[in-house]
């Protein structure tokens, strides 16, 4: 299953690598280790996804950083698609993150093609045959 | 900074109080294509034939005739200068606006960073600041996040203020008017100023921080003359536009923006500090300047400091300043920590990882069916007319496209507010 991390206000956050999925609850206040993890999250790549109850949590500081909504109630569905696009919300349990993880898509930035132009960019002149090479497979 | 005029001699601060006069209303082609391929008319045009913008070195008389001087900033000394100057010049700058409170728009960069210290600072003990930051739209949330780290370490109240899908096209609109429909930089920058208290204080903004303090422009190295790599560096959108206009299009705007160009850019070929002053002329003043003076300024009482005489002089006294080197040297001498606190900017990773608002579904079909408009068609490229709203979306994701983008946009909304005056002309004017 995609590795995930769930950022609440009585959990500090994780050092290390950044996993694909960061989940984000409304009430936690943008402040020290938080943001600095948002912002290694953000250099990575990785999904944050707000996990919301009610459509006043889509009004916080963290729903503006968010990139997809997780929610099952109806109102905060309607809200949010409205100000996020339809395409970046998912009507789910957000508490239960195994029911819909599988359907994220692997962020862009980790995805093995990026991962390998990243390797072969200390190689000089690698990245472009790679691209040729991925070009022919398309 | 502005003050529009028109050749029978009315002036007034919005160019549209000068148009509800007028009829008919004539299209400046050269102008059009200045907003299209460089963001906004320059050297004192308008959209419109006989309506003017002031420049910095003209003044107009009670009876609207326009008189020319040197202007001072040309004459400023280079040497001699001290980052201890510039932070003095700052201090005082904002000092003048105190007693009003402020209210600064907060980014991820160093202009922003710097003023948002110095409000701070200077702010009544009873008036608490709050720092408003929105997304510039440019893919990332670190403009948000690296602000929240700021407006953190600055005891301020922190803002954040998301774009909604949903007003993609109100907020097209507003801006538009707001500028007076000659520029389209700034649309991102409506939700932070829709949520501005009209009382709660002078905005800080950092317009010309870049130019005059970050050193931002210096000329790029690379082929052909000083004049076509400035032009370049002033128009970086051009590359793109073969996929938004028609050939005939392509070739209206360029020559008509490249000769108003080097019409302003020529006389600054040989000046020590020529490739600012091109900087401050072609794009601060006639695009980046209508969202503080534009923009913010119709709900909020705005300030500039970057852009006072105090300032620009000792900044320009510092002689090489260029790639940003002063920036941590002037936030190091007001917070040590916030010097080193690495700028959205520099974190920023590739690819960009969150969804803009411009490139989606809905502000692509917003923009499209604007500029289908019969009024802006005869500039569009027939491939991109015909192409499925899948293609609109990435054009709209690469800088050059977007750019053109919301200046058709924005010339289409133009044509849709003076319909009445224009007398059925469309942009079939500019590629004749």
């Amino acid at each position: 299953m995609t590795r995930y991390e769930i950022l609440t206000s009585s959990a500090a956050p994780a050092r290390g690598p950044v996993p694909p999925v960061l989940c984000l609850c409304a009430e936690v206040p943008l402040s020290g280790r938080f943001v600095e993890r948002l912002i290694a999250a953000e250099q990575a790549g990785a999904h944050l996804i707000l996990l919301a109850t009610s459509p006043g949590e889509l009004m916080s500081p963290i729903a503006a950083l968010a990139r997809l909504v997780v929610t099952e109630d109806e109102p905060t569905v309607t809200e949010a698609t409205a100000s996020y696009g339809a395409e970046r919300v998912i009507r789910a349990d957000p508490h239960n993150v195994a029911s819909w993880i599988a359907r994220l898509p692997t962020p862009e930035a980790m995805t093995t093609r990026r991962r390998v132009r990243r390797a072969l960019r200390r190689v000089p002149g690698a990245t472009s045959l790679h691209s040729r090479f991925a070009r022919r497979q398309q | 900074m502005h003050t529009w005029y028109s050749d029978s001699g009315h002036t007034a601060e919005r160019l549209e109080t000068l148009l509800e006069q007028e009829d008919p209303i004539r299209p400046d082609w050269d102008g059009i294509a200045e907003l299209l391929a460089i963001g906004a008319p320059i050297d004192g045009r308008t959209t419109v034939r006989g309506m003017r913008r002031l420049r910095p070195w003209e003044t107009l008389d009670e009876g609207g005739a326009v008189t020319t001087e040197r202007w001072s900033w040309l004459d400023l000394e280079s040497g001699g200068g001290s980052v201890d100057a510039v932070v003095s010049a700052l201090e005082a700058t904002v000092a003048d606006h105190a007693s009003n409170g402020f209210a600064p728009l907060l980014s991820g960069g160093w202009d922003s960073r710097i003023l948002a210290t110095l409000a701070v600072r200077a702010s009544p003990a009873d008036r608490p600041v709050t720092v408003r930051t929105t997304s510039s739209d440019t893919g990332t949330v670190l403009e948000e996040l690296v602000a929240a780290q700021v407006a953190e370490r600055l005891g301020a109240h922190h803002k954040i203020l998301m774009p909604r899908r949903d007003r993609f096209a109100p907020d097209l609109a507003l801006f538009a008017s707001a500028v007076d429909f000659q520029t389209a930089f700034h649309i991102w920058l409506v939700p932070a100023v829709e949520d501005l208290d009209p009382a709660g204080g002078t905005v800080v903004d950092g317009l010309g921080g870049g130019v005059v303090l970050g050193g931002a422009f210096a000329d790029p190295s690379g082929r052909g003359s000083l004049l076509d790599r400035r032009f370049a560096a002033t128009s970086p959108y051009l590359g793109d536009a073969g996929a938004v206009l028609c050939p005939a299009a392509v070739t209206a705007v360029t020559d008509r923006a490249r000769a108003g160009f080097d019409a302003l850019a020529t006389p600054l070929l040989g000046h020590r500090h020529g490739a600012t002053w091109t900087a401050y002329l072609a794009r601060t003043l006639p695009g980046i300047s209508l969202a503080p003076y534009g923009l913010v300024s119709a709900k909020a009482p705005v300030a500039t400091p970057y852009l006072d005489d105090r300032v620009v002089a000792a900044a320009m006294a510092v002689e090489d300043h260029t790639d940003g080197r002063l920036y941590p040297e002037v936030m190091g001498r007001l917070d040590p920590v916030l010097a080193t606190l690495p700028t959205a900017a520099e974190l920023t990773p590739w690819p960009r990882p969150h969804p803009r608002r411009i490139s989606s579904a809905e502000a692509a079909g917003v923009i499209r069916d604007l500029v289908l408009a019969p009024t802006v068609r005869p500039l569009i490229d027939d491939a991109l007319a015909g192409a499925p709203l899948e293609r609109w979306m990435a054009v709209l994701a690469t800088r050059g496209g977007q750019h053109l983008l919301r200046g058709l946009a924005v010339l289409a909304l133009w044509f849709d507010r003076w319909a009445d005056r224009l007398g059925g002309v469309d942009t079939e004017g500019l590629l004749r």
